[in-house]
Protein backbone atom coordinates (compact mmCIF):
# COMPACT_ATOMS: atom_id res chain seq x y z
CA UNK A 1 0.00 0.00 0.00
CA UNK A 2 3.08 2.32 1.08
CA UNK A 3 5.79 2.67 -0.69
CA UNK A 4 9.10 4.78 -0.98
CA UNK A 5 9.94 6.55 -4.30
CA UNK A 6 12.06 10.09 -4.54
CA UNK A 7 9.71 12.65 -4.06
CA UNK A 8 8.49 14.48 -7.50
CA UNK A 9 6.36 17.36 -8.07
CA UNK A 10 2.32 16.18 -9.05
CA UNK A 11 0.93 19.47 -10.45
CA UNK A 12 -2.12 21.47 -9.67
CA UNK A 13 -1.57 23.85 -12.23
CA UNK A 14 -4.13 26.14 -13.23
CA UNK A 15 -5.21 26.35 -16.84
CA UNK A 16 -5.67 30.02 -18.55
CA UNK A 17 -7.49 32.07 -15.88
CA UNK A 18 -4.88 32.24 -13.00
CA UNK A 19 -1.64 34.57 -13.87
CA UNK A 20 -2.71 35.48 -17.31
CA UNK A 21 -4.98 39.08 -16.81
CA UNK A 22 -3.94 42.33 -15.17
CA UNK A 23 -5.80 45.92 -14.66
CA UNK A 24 -2.71 47.72 -16.46
CA UNK A 25 -4.25 46.30 -19.56
CA UNK A 26 -7.72 48.33 -19.65
CA UNK A 27 -5.77 51.55 -17.47
CA UNK A 28 -3.33 51.50 -20.19
CA UNK A 29 -6.26 51.83 -22.71
CA UNK A 30 -7.60 54.30 -20.68
CA UNK A 31 -4.71 56.47 -20.28
CA UNK A 32 -5.05 56.68 -23.63
CA UNK A 33 -8.08 57.68 -24.06
CA UNK A 34 -7.73 60.54 -21.70
CA UNK A 35 -4.45 61.46 -23.65
CA UNK A 36 -6.03 61.68 -26.87
CA UNK A 37 -8.93 63.58 -25.58
CA UNK A 38 -6.22 66.38 -24.22
CA UNK A 39 -4.73 66.22 -27.69
CA UNK A 40 -8.35 66.40 -29.07
CA UNK A 41 -9.19 69.53 -27.37
CA UNK A 42 -6.08 71.46 -27.48
CA UNK A 43 -6.21 70.92 -31.52
CA UNK A 44 -8.18 73.43 -34.13
CA UNK A 45 -7.38 70.90 -36.82
CA UNK A 46 -10.57 69.35 -37.99
CA UNK A 47 -8.55 66.49 -39.67
CA UNK A 48 -6.49 65.58 -36.47
CA UNK A 49 -9.54 65.83 -33.98
CA UNK A 50 -11.49 63.32 -36.37
CA UNK A 51 -8.52 61.07 -36.35
CA UNK A 52 -8.32 61.74 -32.20
CA UNK A 53 -11.92 60.95 -31.95
CA UNK A 54 -11.15 57.42 -34.27
CA UNK A 55 -8.61 56.64 -32.17
CA UNK A 56 -10.30 57.14 -28.49
CA UNK A 57 -13.34 55.01 -29.53
CA UNK A 58 -10.60 52.01 -30.66
CA UNK A 59 -8.68 52.58 -27.32
CA UNK A 60 -12.50 52.77 -25.29
CA UNK A 61 -13.74 49.60 -26.81
CA UNK A 62 -10.10 48.02 -25.97
CA UNK A 63 -10.40 49.02 -22.69
CA UNK A 64 -13.53 47.85 -22.51
CA UNK A 65 -12.55 44.15 -23.83
CA UNK A 66 -9.71 43.58 -20.89
CA UNK A 67 -12.34 44.82 -18.39
CA UNK A 68 -14.75 41.79 -19.25
CA UNK A 69 -12.05 39.74 -19.58
CA UNK A 70 -10.45 40.17 -16.23
CA UNK A 71 -14.27 40.59 -14.88
CA UNK A 72 -15.51 36.65 -16.55
CA UNK A 73 -12.25 34.79 -16.52
CA UNK A 74 -9.77 36.32 -13.50
CA UNK A 75 -12.44 37.05 -10.51
CA UNK A 76 -13.75 34.39 -9.12
CA UNK A 77 -16.84 33.76 -6.25
CA UNK A 78 -14.69 33.58 -3.25
CA UNK A 79 -13.25 36.78 -4.69
CA UNK A 80 -16.79 38.59 -4.48
CA UNK A 81 -17.43 37.65 -1.18
CA UNK A 82 -14.66 40.04 -0.03
CA UNK A 83 -15.44 42.21 -2.00
CA UNK A 84 -19.04 42.25 -2.73
CA UNK A 85 -19.05 45.41 -4.78
CA UNK A 86 -17.23 43.94 -7.72
CA UNK A 87 -19.66 43.22 -10.11
CA UNK A 88 -21.29 46.76 -9.21
CA UNK A 89 -18.00 48.42 -10.13
CA UNK A 90 -17.19 46.32 -13.33
CA UNK A 91 -20.67 47.19 -14.32
CA UNK A 92 -20.04 50.85 -14.13
CA UNK A 93 -16.64 50.61 -15.68
CA UNK A 94 -17.70 48.86 -18.97
CA UNK A 95 -20.79 51.49 -19.41
CA UNK A 96 -18.08 54.38 -18.40
CA UNK A 97 -15.35 53.25 -20.89
CA UNK A 98 -18.69 53.41 -23.25
CA UNK A 99 -19.03 56.82 -21.95
CA UNK A 100 -15.37 57.52 -23.14
CA UNK A 101 -16.18 55.91 -26.26
CA UNK A 102 -19.03 58.70 -27.12
CA UNK A 103 -17.72 61.31 -25.62
CA UNK A 104 -14.54 64.04 -25.46
CA UNK A 105 -15.01 65.10 -22.23
CA UNK A 106 -11.65 64.80 -19.70
CA UNK A 107 -13.76 64.34 -16.82
CA UNK A 108 -15.20 61.01 -18.21
CA UNK A 109 -11.56 59.75 -18.89
CA UNK A 110 -11.34 60.44 -15.55
CA UNK A 111 -14.03 58.35 -13.44
CA UNK A 112 -12.95 55.21 -15.94
CA UNK A 113 -9.31 55.49 -14.70
CA UNK A 114 -10.71 56.06 -10.99
CA UNK A 115 -13.21 52.76 -11.76
CA UNK A 116 -10.41 50.50 -13.34
CA UNK A 117 -8.20 51.74 -10.23
CA UNK A 118 -10.71 50.27 -7.69
CA UNK A 119 -11.03 46.91 -9.40
CA UNK A 120 -6.68 47.21 -9.32
CA UNK A 121 -7.14 47.24 -5.76
CA UNK A 122 -9.46 43.86 -5.76
CA UNK A 123 -6.77 42.41 -7.87
CA UNK A 124 -4.08 43.16 -6.00
CA UNK A 125 -5.90 41.47 -3.03
CA UNK A 126 -6.54 38.64 -4.26
CA UNK A 127 -3.10 37.61 -5.49
CA UNK A 128 -3.15 39.26 -8.89
CA UNK A 129 0.20 40.55 -9.08
CA UNK A 130 2.04 37.57 -7.62
CA UNK A 131 0.50 35.48 -10.27
CA UNK A 132 0.38 37.55 -13.27
CA UNK A 133 3.50 40.03 -12.81
CA UNK A 134 7.04 39.09 -14.12
CA UNK A 135 10.48 40.90 -12.32
CA UNK A 136 11.99 43.52 -14.42
CA UNK A 137 14.93 42.43 -16.60
CA UNK A 138 17.92 43.38 -14.47
CA UNK A 139 18.96 46.89 -15.52
CA UNK A 140 15.25 47.31 -16.66
CA UNK B 1 5.95 17.93 -4.02
CA UNK B 2 2.19 20.35 -5.32
CA UNK B 3 3.12 22.47 -8.06
CA UNK B 4 0.63 25.16 -8.89
CA UNK B 5 -2.67 26.71 -7.31
CA UNK B 6 -5.66 24.54 -8.66
CA UNK B 7 -5.85 22.68 -5.62
CA UNK B 8 -6.84 25.98 -2.78
CA UNK B 9 -7.14 26.01 -0.25
CA UNK B 10 -6.60 22.36 -0.06
CA UNK B 11 -3.76 21.91 -1.12
CA UNK B 12 -1.20 24.87 -2.03
CA UNK B 13 2.08 25.38 -4.16
CA UNK B 14 4.73 23.66 -2.32
CA UNK B 15 2.97 21.65 -0.38
CA UNK B 16 4.51 17.92 1.05
CA UNK B 17 2.27 14.74 0.52
CA UNK B 18 2.35 11.51 1.00
CA UNK B 19 0.06 9.38 -1.42
CA UNK B 20 -0.79 5.51 -0.78
CA UNK B 21 -2.29 2.97 -3.93
CA UNK B 22 -5.00 2.55 -2.17
CA UNK B 23 -8.53 2.69 -4.41
CA UNK B 24 -9.83 6.13 -5.08
CA UNK B 25 -13.67 7.26 -4.37
CA UNK B 26 -15.54 10.41 -5.16
CA UNK B 27 -14.14 12.63 -3.52
CA UNK B 28 -10.67 11.83 -3.21
CA UNK B 29 -7.55 13.99 -3.86
CA UNK B 30 -5.29 11.65 -6.13
CA UNK B 31 -2.23 11.82 -8.15
CA UNK B 32 -2.22 10.65 -11.56
CA UNK B 33 -0.44 10.49 -14.74
CA UNK B 34 -1.62 13.27 -17.18
CA UNK B 35 -3.16 12.20 -19.83
CA UNK B 36 -1.44 14.71 -21.99
CA UNK B 37 2.32 13.77 -20.55
CA UNK B 38 2.19 10.57 -19.54
CA UNK B 39 5.39 11.83 -17.76
CA UNK B 40 3.76 14.42 -15.73
CA UNK B 41 2.09 13.76 -12.43
CA UNK B 42 -1.08 15.75 -11.65
CA UNK B 43 -3.13 16.05 -8.40
CA UNK B 44 -6.56 16.17 -8.62
CA UNK B 45 -9.60 15.56 -6.56
CA UNK B 46 -12.03 12.79 -8.33
CA UNK B 47 -15.56 14.33 -9.31
CA UNK B 48 -16.71 10.68 -10.65
CA UNK B 49 -15.43 7.45 -11.25
CA UNK B 50 -16.57 4.46 -13.22
CA UNK B 51 -15.06 1.25 -13.98
CA UNK B 52 -13.38 2.54 -16.68
CA UNK B 53 -12.72 6.34 -16.25
CA UNK B 54 -12.49 9.38 -13.80
CA UNK B 55 -13.33 12.72 -13.81
CA UNK B 56 -10.36 14.87 -12.19
CA UNK B 57 -11.40 18.14 -10.65
CA UNK B 58 -10.19 21.39 -9.25
CA UNK B 59 -11.17 22.78 -6.06
CA UNK B 60 -10.62 26.29 -6.97
CA UNK B 61 -13.32 27.70 -9.17
CA UNK B 62 -12.15 28.28 -13.39
CA UNK B 63 -9.37 25.72 -13.22
CA UNK B 64 -9.08 22.64 -14.91
CA UNK B 65 -11.47 19.20 -14.92
CA UNK B 66 -9.52 16.07 -17.03
CA UNK B 67 -11.13 12.61 -18.02
CA UNK B 68 -8.54 10.30 -17.14
CA UNK B 69 -8.39 6.42 -17.95
CA UNK B 70 -8.94 4.73 -14.15
CA UNK B 71 -5.87 3.19 -14.95
CA UNK B 72 -3.77 6.48 -14.94
CA UNK B 73 -4.66 7.09 -10.82
CA UNK B 74 -1.75 6.47 -8.77
CA UNK B 75 -3.06 6.66 -5.55
CA UNK B 76 -4.68 9.03 -3.08
CA UNK B 77 -3.00 11.75 -1.31
CA UNK B 78 -3.54 10.78 2.09
CA UNK B 79 -1.01 13.31 4.22
CA UNK B 80 -0.11 16.91 3.91
CA UNK B 81 3.32 16.58 5.98
CA UNK B 82 5.11 20.09 5.24
CA UNK B 83 5.03 22.87 6.04
CA UNK B 84 4.66 21.47 9.25
CA UNK B 85 2.05 24.45 10.27
CA UNK B 86 -0.48 22.45 7.84
CA UNK B 87 0.22 19.34 8.54
CA UNK B 88 -3.21 17.12 8.10
CA UNK B 89 -4.61 13.97 6.90
CA UNK B 90 -6.71 14.18 3.93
Amino acid sequence: MFGLTAPRVAYAHCDIPCGIYDPAQARIEAESCYKIIEKYQASQDEVFRQRCVQIKEERAELTKHHLDVLWHDYFKPEHLEKFPKLHETFWKAAKQASKVKQTVELSDAKSLLELIDEIDEAWRATGGPKSTRLAKAAGA
Amino acid sequence: MVGGHSMEPTLRHGDRLVHATVPARVGDIVVARDPRDDARWIVKRVASLDHRRAVLASDLDGHETLAVERGAILGRAVLRYRPLRRLALL
